[in-house]
């Protein structure tokens, strides 16, 4: 490590705290800090100026500057350099809205030390260096934001939320794979990273996008640990992702493509490590294709390496259509507690590929008006319901929504404001954002998309009283029939459809009533509530095994 | 007289060292007075925001010697000073006056108490 002393700005007007941080920075040996120590907002701002600064430690309540105002005024003058909060306990919800505002970490002043301030600190600076490179990434940000606020109300124990801030495993591979045409040999990124390796084998999808980054697939893996938590599922969180456009490749060379990411990660995928699935741009083929490739390798079958395969293959029944389903299962019950009923609601879908498909037709099945979908480029509107059997013709033969009669072309702003007892984003994430929360007219927001809503738009819809199911709840359907599919693999057995469903709603609706629960009784946002019923379960978990050696 | 000072809680925030501890002791012995003028001024002018922020420094700096109590009655009047209400104002004045009162006293024996024991 660098010998260099780091240069900490002490933002802090209280003499005694001032004087405790600067004593126990001092005694640090490794790294050494030089400590500029100013009491006042104005004096920090003209110091930062100055250049120099590693990292600032900020006290929110100034002479000059109080609460949230601090934060935002400092970070305005400081966008590169890491900002570390120092909160009280009584003060529970600006450090975490701090946090929400892009401060590094936070320390509570009612239990500070030197090791945990020196680590802050530390992952700060070397963190905030990190994330200018492969950590980049808004979605990433997102999912520890969300973590952050979780794991401070929650009040988490300080070392298991340094554990899961980051993945536990992430490999990186250069992916070649021959094309088609003559000698050309094309090489990708290919990402797979495992959250969370202490819960059982881990979870997750693979996904073929041209933007996935080491990033997003952090975010993806993480927020997966959170799903199969929730809903009490024996699995850590993974993702797995290559960079690359699937709709540019012929089948062989996905096929090809496919079976090198198989044999470059094959040491840590198997049925008791890590078992994919499906995700965007991936489907039941491509898992067909991991599932030869690893049982070659290893001399016989072995259906349960993955799960959303064939069901020929031993594919579970209603595996393909389990995220829509289980998101109207959600929807039909919050729509009940609301007094309304889904027979005669108004829903709104935005996206219609795997999960916007099914989840709209299953809430037309269940007797709900769809008065709107949205895919990539058209976003269709009839306020007297859409036909969606006949939209899905439509994509089957035109593989887009583009030039759809059955209702009114709108634009995808206008899709996501409209009137509607129900609004599934089934899409991309940050569609829900400061900008345009104020203006959602839904009573139900239910996400079919991961990381669909930001943290200012949580707030705000907070407050609107919509009632939100958040990601991690709404679609955890996919990850719970996948369970199911590993568990009939792993047993040789075969449930009927009917099984499956019933096992997946009690799983579903179990977490979603501990989930509300748990935001009544402690007034929580319902992303932060199931947020914590998840945390709780990974955190106990890795108390109850210890830390080895 | 009983004081609900926790020494050994207060030692963990300066990682176990005595020294730094009554170093700071000291220091809030010197600083007191003039915390506890801000924030009885700031009640005197009725200046609720003056008083949110007298009271949150006096807090910071009682809560190193970890004294539930004292921390207690500056968080209190933090709270009035941020809520605009000071009509209990006075009756929480006189709580922190005590409880500050204890704890300059307890810090103040305890500074004695490893001195002579120093010169032993």
């Amino acid at each position: 490590m660098a010998s260099q002393p780091l240069t900490v700005l002490l933002v802090e007007d209280n003499p005694l705290y001032a004087r405790l941080i600067e004593r126990l920075l001092g005694r640090s040996k490794h790294p050494t800090f030089k400590i500029a120590a100013v009491g006042t907002l104005a004096a920090a701002l003209k110091r930062l100026a100055l250049g120099g600064i590693d990292v600032v430690l900020l006290d929110l309540m100034l002479p000059d500057s109080t609460a949230l105002d601090t934060f935002y005024r400092l970070r305005a003058h400081s966008a590169e350099t890491p900002i570390i909060v120092q909160s009280a306990l009584d003060d529970v919800g600006l450090a975490s809205k701090a946090v929400e505002g892009g401060a590094q970490d936070y320390l509570l002043k009612d239990r500070i030390n030197g090791a945990s301030l020196l680590r802050s600190i530390h992952y700060a600076v070397e963190r905030a260096h990190a994330r200018g490179a492969e950590w980049h990434s808004a979605m990433f940000h997102l999912a520890q934001q969300q973590f952050l606020k979780a794991a401070y109300i929650a009040g988490l124990d300080d070392n298991i939320r340094q554990r899961l801030l980051f993945p536990e495993r992430a490999q990186i591979a250069a992916l070649p794979f021959r094309r088609d045409k003559g000698d050309q040999v094309e090489t990708v990124f290919a990402y797979r990273v495992q959250h969370v390796l202490s819960m059982g084998p881990t979870k997750g999808g693979i996904r073929y996008h041209p933007d996935v980054d080491l990033g997003e697939v952090a975010a993806l893996a993480m927020w997966m640990t959170w799903k199969c938590a929730l809903a009490n599922l024996p699995y850590g969180g993974a993702k797995g992702g290559v960079r690359v456009d699937p709709a540019a490749l012929s089948a062989a060379e996905l096929e090809r493509l496919t079976r090198r990411y198989t044999s470059e990660f094959i040491g840590i995928i198997g049925p008791d490590k890590d078992v994919p699935a499906p995700d965007m741009g991936t489907d039941a083929q491509v898992m067909a294709w991991i599932m030869d490739t690893y049982s070659q390798h290893v001399g016989y079958s072995v259906p349960s390496v993955v799960t959303g395969k064939p069901i020929v293959l031993g594919g579970s029944l209603g595996r393909n259509e389990a995220t829509g389903r289980g998101l109207v299962y959600l929807v039909e019950r919050a729509c009940r507690s609301m007094g309304v009923e889904l027979d005669g609601a108004t829903a709104v879908v935005q996206g219609f590929g795997n999960v916007g498909a099914h989840a709209a037709t299953f809430l037309a099945e269940g007797g709900a008006k769809v008065i709107a979908v949205s895919d990539v480029g058209t976003a269709l509107y009839n306020p007297h319901g859409l036909p969606i059997d006949k939209l899905r013709d439509h994509v089957r033969e035109n593989r887009l929504l583009a030039d759809c009669p059955y209702g009114e072309a709108i634009t995808n702003r206008e899709l996501l404001e409209l009137d509607c007892d129900v609004l599934a984003p089934c899409a991309l994430q940050n569609q829900i954002t400061a900008d345009n929360a104020g203006k959602l007219n839904c009573r139900i927001l239910a996400e079919g998309a991961n990381g669909p809503t930001t943290l200012e738009a949580d707030e705000i819809l907070k407050d609107r009283g919509v009632l939100l199911l958040p990601d991690i709840l709404a679609n955890a359907g996919g990850v719970v029939v996948s369970y199911f599919e590993w568990v009939q693999g792993l047993q040789n057995l075969m449930w009927p459809l009917e099984e499956i469903n019933e096992r997946m709603r009690n799983i579903l609706t179990d977490a979603m009533t501990r989930t509300r629960r748990r935001a009544e009784a402690d007034k929580l946002d319902m992303r932060t509530a199931a947020m914590i019923e998840a945390l709780n379960r990974v955190g106990t978990a890795n108390l109850l095994r210890g830390l080895f050696p | 007289m009983a004081t609900l000072l926790d020494w050994e809680r207060a030692l963990e925030n300066t990682d176990g060292s005595e020294d730094l501890l009554l170093e700071l002791a000291e220091m809030f012995i010197a600083e007191c007075p003039e915390m506890m003028r801000e924030v009885r001024s700031a009640i005197n002018a009725g200046d609720a925001s003056a008083l949110q922020l007298a009271a949150h420094t006096l807090k910071g700096s009682v809560r190193i010697f970890a004294m539930a109590t004292a921390v207690e009655a500056a968080r209190r009047l933090e709270e009035m000073g941020a809520s605009g209400d000071l009509s209990d104002a006075d009756a929480g004045w006189n709580t922190l006056r005590l409880e500050v009162d204890r704890l300059t006293a307890a810090l103040a024996d305890k500074a004695a108490g490893t001195a002579s024991r120093g010169m032993e």
